[in-house]
């Protein structure tokens, strides 16, 4: 009963300064950091006018990653799901598997838009849409309604307000040709 | 004034203004049914829709989008004991109680017509507060204009989340990438990174998008269908409910006002002004014995009170520029994309879009109100739809609805970015808000910052006015980061929606 007692401890225990969420908000904070020093150096070589305001904002946002950092450091900063309000005693191994599907629906939506880049709209929201409806169970014929009713919905909208679709890359290459 | 009050209305009515409100309306009302969506969300769908409207349609449209989303927000809050956004957590504490004996429909009948009181309520606050403001602002200079700015930017910074050092670290994140593009004070180009598409800057309707649509997606999907085994039925008592609120019809009046009040301060988001007013509530009951037990007390304040908060939220967004939160911050954005600027002059100059302003609060709670009764049986089911269902067709709009900005696929592109950064925020409890408010406040802050230091140099500092706002500043600011830099314990973070 022991060993199990300290197994579970083990699995929801308080976070370690190398969890999983405290890793990326120090990582986010150094390229927040990196990004304001180079945007600083920038600064400089701009007139008086223009220059002003890009410094000194610069310059408070490495001040305040470095205090930032100092905090995470001392384990001050939470690192649990903003969303739920949790308690900071969180399984990290479930904070990995929520990280592995945030970056799967990442590369998924990335993956949308970059064919939208390359082959316009229409091409590209049929595929993501019956794609992701059979991936989440639908069936062939469910998923190819959701497919058309999108579809429907975005011309509809586009028509009633004047509104422009992307048209791709690709498409405009062989249009040209 | 009444003249410009009745034009207003008389604009408002024509078939196609009020389309593009009940168009507001309706998306606010089924963005609010949704939990986990929020305000924020909404304002970034219909957003983009604002390119090249008139002023009179856009406004109608966001302004009925944001009024209703504290109405329909009860549905899962009392159905199932989830709250549909951050203005309805307190309803839950005793409106899911309610529902759970079978008076789901008295506690929604309640919430319904305090929420129609509290938005009408609101309104009408908003009415009678900006023609008395507007002397008070226009005596105001450049650096006290700033320095209110300031202390704007500082409070939603510390107080948008419980990590005040994050939060200004975000609103700083967000006046940075305002410096993108064009200076705004002379003819050079900053940070365009070679592109021609940062040559105008970062584009708002991206940020938007990116920073709080994809994130709540992501994080919807990945919670997967846990809501959907939960019942729907109503229940018994809608007339029980109306005979509630006319028993307790001086605390609808008390907690809206409490609601404006509280919504006029920047940073305080709709979870707090509703958990501010439940425990007023409480605090004042004779009786506390049934609160968290299905107290109909414990539904009607906090109700009253999230629907007032968009006419006292509006008075800074309108006054000085300064939008109190994310929501805010979009319809303020809106309001510029249209032609229109915020400000003092606007109340001169355009009284007649204010009071279209203010006629569509009070349209839209009413709307709101009534078709949530109405259908209240449909409403209700909408909410237990898994979300892998309705998440496709709100990408897709989303995605057109951000290439409007420029028609060039860096609009596309930057959403991406966005998007990831929002993930990371949002996973790493940095909040958001302050971002978007920071990016959308960037040129006007750089703009007065100009101007003071041309005009006045550093004289302008020992000014009484600028003294005063930087002492309550300083105050303020430093008492919530001297409090967090004390605190021994890691705080945990609010919900973060508006």
């Amino acid at each position: 009963m022991m060993s199990n007692n300290s197994h579970q401890e083990d699995q929801v225990r308080k976070p370690s300064i190398f969890s999983w969420d405290r890793r990326l908000l120090l990582g986010f904070i150094a390229l927040s950091a990196i990004v304001f020093l180079i945007l600083n150096r920038q600064a400089n070589g701009f007139m008086s006018d223009a220059r002003l305001y890009p410094y000194v904002v610069t310059l408070l946002g490495l001040a305040l990653c470095v205090l930032s950092v100092i905090r995470v450091l001392m384990g001050k900063e939470p690192n649990h799901d903003a969303q739920n309000g949790k308690e900071h005693e969180i399984d990290d191994s479930k904070v990995k598997n929520n990280y592995k599907m945030t970056l799967g629906y990442l590369c998924a939506f990335a993956g949308f838009y970059g064919a939208i880049v390359l082959f316009g709209f229409i091409i590209p929201a049929a595929v993501f849409v019956f794609g992701f409806m059979r991936f989440f169970g639908q069936s062939y014929k469910l998923a190819a309604i959701y497919t058309v009713c999108g579809l429907l919905m975005v011309e509809g909208l586009s028509r009633l307000l004047n509104l422009e679709l992307p048209t791709g890359l690709l498409i405009e290459m062989v249009k040209s040709a | 004034m009444l003249d410009s009050a009745l034009l207003a209305l008389q604009v408002l009515a024509t078939p196609e203004h009020f389309l593009f409100l009940f168009l507001g309306v309706v998306v606010g009302l089924f963005i609010g049914i949704l939990p986990g969506l929020g305000g924020m969300v909404g304002m970034a769908l219909l957003m983009p829709l604002t390119y090249g409207m008139d002023p009179v349609s856009g406004v109608a449209m966001l302004v009925g989008l944001s009024s209703v989303i504290t109405t329909s927000d009860t549905f899962p809050s009392v159905l199932m004991g989830i709250p549909g956004s951050s203005g309805s957590q307190a309803t839950i504490m005793d409106g899911y109680p309610l529902a759970q004996r079978g008076e789901g429909g008295r506690a929604l009948s309640a919430a319904f017509i305090c929420s129609l009181c509290g938005g009408i309520i609101g309104a009408l606050v908003l009415t009678f507060v900006l023609p008395f403001a507007v002397p008070v602002v226009l005596a105001l200079g450049t650096p006290e204009l700033l320095m209110i700015t300031l202390l704007g930017l500082g409070m939603v910074a510390v107080l948008s989340g419980k990590n005040p050092v994050l939060g200004l670290l975000s609103t700083v994140m967000g006046l940075l990438l305002g410096a993108f593009g064009a200076a705004p004070t002379s003819a050079v180009y900053r940070f365009t990174l070679d592109t021609d598409y940062l040559l105008d800057g970062v584009k708002l309707t991206s940020l938007a998008i990116g920073l709080f649509a994809i994130p709540e997606f992501i994080a919807l999907l990945s919670r997967g269908g846990a809501i959907t085994n939960k019942k729907t039925d109503i229940g018994s008592g809608w007339l029980q409910g109306l005979r509630d609120v006319l028993n307790n019809k001086l605390m609808v009046i008390r907690h809206a006002l409490i609601g404006a009040g509280v919504g006029f301060i920047p940073g305080l988001g709709n979870a707090i002004i509703d958990w501010i007013n439940y425990g007023v509530v409480i605090r004042f009951a004779k009786d506390k014995s049934q609160f968290g037990k299905g107290d109909i007390r414990g539904v009607i304040a906090p109700e009253s009170a999230n629907n007032a908060k968009e006419g006292g939220a509006l008075i800074p967004t309108i006054l000085f520029g300064i939008p109190g939160s994310g929501s805010m911050a979009l319809l303020l954005a809106a309001l510029v994309i249209m032609g229109v600027e915020p400000g003092p002059d606007l109340i001169l100059t355009e009284a007649d879009l204010v009071y279209v302003i203010i006629w569509s609060i009070a349209i839209a709670n009413v709307l709101g109100a009534a078709i949530a009764f109405i259908l209240s049986g449909p409403i209700s089911k909408i909410a237990v739809i898994p979300f892998f269902k309705i998440m496709p067709f709100i990408l897709l709009l989303v995605s057109v609805g951000a290439y409007q900005a420029t028609h060039h696929i860096g609009d596309l592109l930057s959403l991406v970015v966005f998007g990831v950064i929002g993930c990371v925020m949002r996973q790493t409890g940095i909040p958001r808000a302050p971002m978007l408010i920071g990016f959308v406040l960037s040129t006007l802050v750089e703009r007065y910052l100009w101007q003071v230091m041309s005009r006045y140099e550093m004289e302008w500092v020992t000014r009484p006015g600028v003294m005063v706002i930087a002492a309550l500043m300083v105050f303020i600011i430093g008492f919530s980061l001297v409090g967090a830099l004390r605190s021994r314990k890691a705080p945990a973070a609010v919900v973060e929606q508006e």
